[in-house]
């Protein structure tokens, strides 16, 4: 109360015209980074260096332990071989089933990480999780109240939990080499 | 204040015998079902005794189904999970799907999580692998060399373009196009 | 906990010594900014019970600069707790009093009223010029950017420069000077 009174007689019902965010450039925006290239074979040289390494290490697996960003029933988690996540909410896959996570959007081992755009090359990284569970959550009470209109209701739900345990994380084929028949991902035959 | 933590136990992600790494293992052990011969709340359970119980049981040979018929009893599912965990679910006046469908969701649980909260929806024993951050992490390592205060480091990165700058290209544009006409 | 791990947790949750020149900049912009500072939100091990907040210090608080006619219309008000204690200051009545007063109000006002506040406060060191002892100032190891870019004096543009500098505009040849 006093805390108020003091708010309002100390700021003498000022708005002022530019708050901070307008004095500051926007730092987040849709329009790609305008850039110029200087040198085209010294940047062509420098970021080939670089693949080339990454290439080099996974052909000779000593990339060590990587998680992966995937993105699943519209949220994103970080996971690393043999950790557990729930996924809330209906979700089709059943206990048992050995799945592959598709929706990549990072990868990333001790010395480099590959950032997808949003999402990393498909078939480059190999996400696959088995379904160890599927139950219900502790009861959520979802309370209504419009005070002094004699609305309230209550509603008691359980939402379907699924847990998932991933098993493998990999790096399958060449960063920057995709491969020259692409949409053979789901082929069964 | 608030006392739901007497009634909804909470914890972090538990699974058995880590399972799931290699391969997974159904973990209920076994079910009674009890249901009365004659009752009217029984009904769907007899009809789910007669037509599905049996799909149900060949299609999960590990789990074992036991089935008690007692009078004058209400009808009602017992399972028992391989941690130890007993789970009794209801069914009077359950429908055969209604049935069928606990059933179903008893054979996918790992024990009873009736009132368990869980605290975190991820569990992992490696959750860092580049290094967990230190204020280090991200500054530029000439900085350790750097005196305080100082009055390069002090400036903002982001700067907007001053009237003077504006002024100044101004200037440089209209000598060029001057150059080029004398040119 | 093993050795190695102490010293993760060590590192991890080191408390960093920031320093920030607020000459030319507004208190109120820079509260908001110091403020997270202080608080620990600009790291990603932040938790309101991780105590994971860093040291600031603030120099020149005696040039901040404060925006429009707000050092005549801002005013703060005091009550000494005894009847007919209460009194109204305006801004420059005191910033001469103590140079330090308006940017504390600022941070303290910017944060969110809990019991925390005070605690974080205790981590605030404001100085109205440069002079900051010495044992204080070798704890520093970064310095936050200021908000607002401090304009260029007059008289610290070199000749050369002044002479280069494009005209627009000159005296009238019948102007006298004084």
């Amino acid at each position: 109360m006093a805390g108020a009174l003091r708010k309002i007689f100390a700021t003498f019902a000022r708005s002022y015209p530019k708050p901070v965010a307008q004095l500051l450039p926007r730092l987040y925006s849709n329009v790609p980074t305008p850039y110029e290239i200087v040198d085209a074979q010294e940047e062509r040289k420098t970021y080939q260096d670089v693949i080339d390494k990454v290439n080099r290490q996974v052909a000779q697996a000593k990339q060590g332990r990587l998680f992966a960003v995937v993105h699943i029933q519209g949220k994103q988690v970080k996971v690393t071989e043999g950790d557990v996540f729930v996924v809330e909410g209906y979700w089709p896959p059943g206990a048992g089933d050995r799945i592959s996570l598709d929706k990549v959007l990072l990868v990333g081992g001790r010395d480099f990480t590959l950032v997808g755009r949003p999402l990393v090359q498909r078939g480059l990284v190999q996400v696959e999780a088995t379904v160890i569970e599927e139950t219900l959550s502790h009861t959520k009470t979802h309370f209504k109240k419009k005070r002094r209109k004699q609305y309230m209701r209550i509603n008691f739900m359980r939402v379907p939990q699924t847990m998932l345990r991933v098993n493998r994380i990999e790096i399958v084929g060449e960063v920057n080499h995709p491969s020259d028949v692409t949409g053979l991902e789901t082929r069964v035959f | 204040m608030s006392n739901s933590h007497i009634f909804l136990k909470s914890g972090f992600i538990r699974t058995p015998s880590q399972n799931g790494v290699g391969r997974y293992v159904c973990q209920l052990q076994r079910v009674v079902l009890k249901f009365c011969k004659n009752n009217g709340s029984s009904r769907g359970m007899r009809e789910f005794v007669e037509s599905e119980l049996i799909n149900f049981a060949k299609n999960n040979p590990g789990v074992v189904v036991y089935l008690k018929p007692r009078r004058h009893r209400a009808p009602v599912i017992s399972a028992e999970f391989l941690n130890g965990d007993k789970q009794w679910v209801s069914c009077h006046n359950y429908s055969k799907q209604d049935i069928s469908k606990w059933l179903n969701l008893l054979r996918t649980q790992s024990g009873n999580t009736t009132g368990f909260r869980l605290r975190k929806l991820q569990h992992t024993d490696h959750p860092s692998i580049q290094g967990p951050w230190t204020p280090y992490t991200f500054k530029d390592p000439a900085e350790n060399l750097a005196e305080y205060p100082n009055t390069e480091l002090s400036k903002p990165k982001i700067q907007l373009k001053t009237a003077t700058d504006e002024l100044l290209e101004i200037f440089n544009s209209v000598q060029i196009s001057d150059k080029k006409g004398v040119e | 906990m093993s050795a190695l791990k102490r010293v993760q947790q060590w590192a991890t949750f080191a408390r960093i010594w920031h320093v920030y020149d607020a000459a030319w900049q507004n208190p109120f912009h820079s509260a908001k900014l110091l403020k997270k500072y202080l608080m620990g939100l600009h790291k990603p091990i932040y938790h309101p019970l991780n105590d994971c907040g860093d040291h600031v210090i603030v120099i020149n608080t005696g040039d901040i600069a404060l925006p429009e006619d707000e050092w005549k219309k801002r005013a703060y008000f005091h009550h000494t707790g005894y009847p007919g204690g209460a009194s109204w200051t305006v801004a420059w009545e005191l910033h001469d009093k103590d140079p330090t007063m308006i940017l504390k109000k600022a941070v303290y006002s910017s944060m969110d009223g809990n019991l925390q506040r005070r605690y974080t406060m205790e981590r605030l060191h404001l100085f109205p010029d440069g002079k900051v002892p010495a044992d204080l100032m070798k704890n520093v190891s970064n310095q936050i950017q200021q908000i607002r870019p401090v304009p260029k004096r007059l008289d610290h543009y070199s000749e050369q420069e002044r002479k280069e500098f494009p005209k627009l505009i000159d005296y009238p040849k019948d102007y006298i000077l004084r």
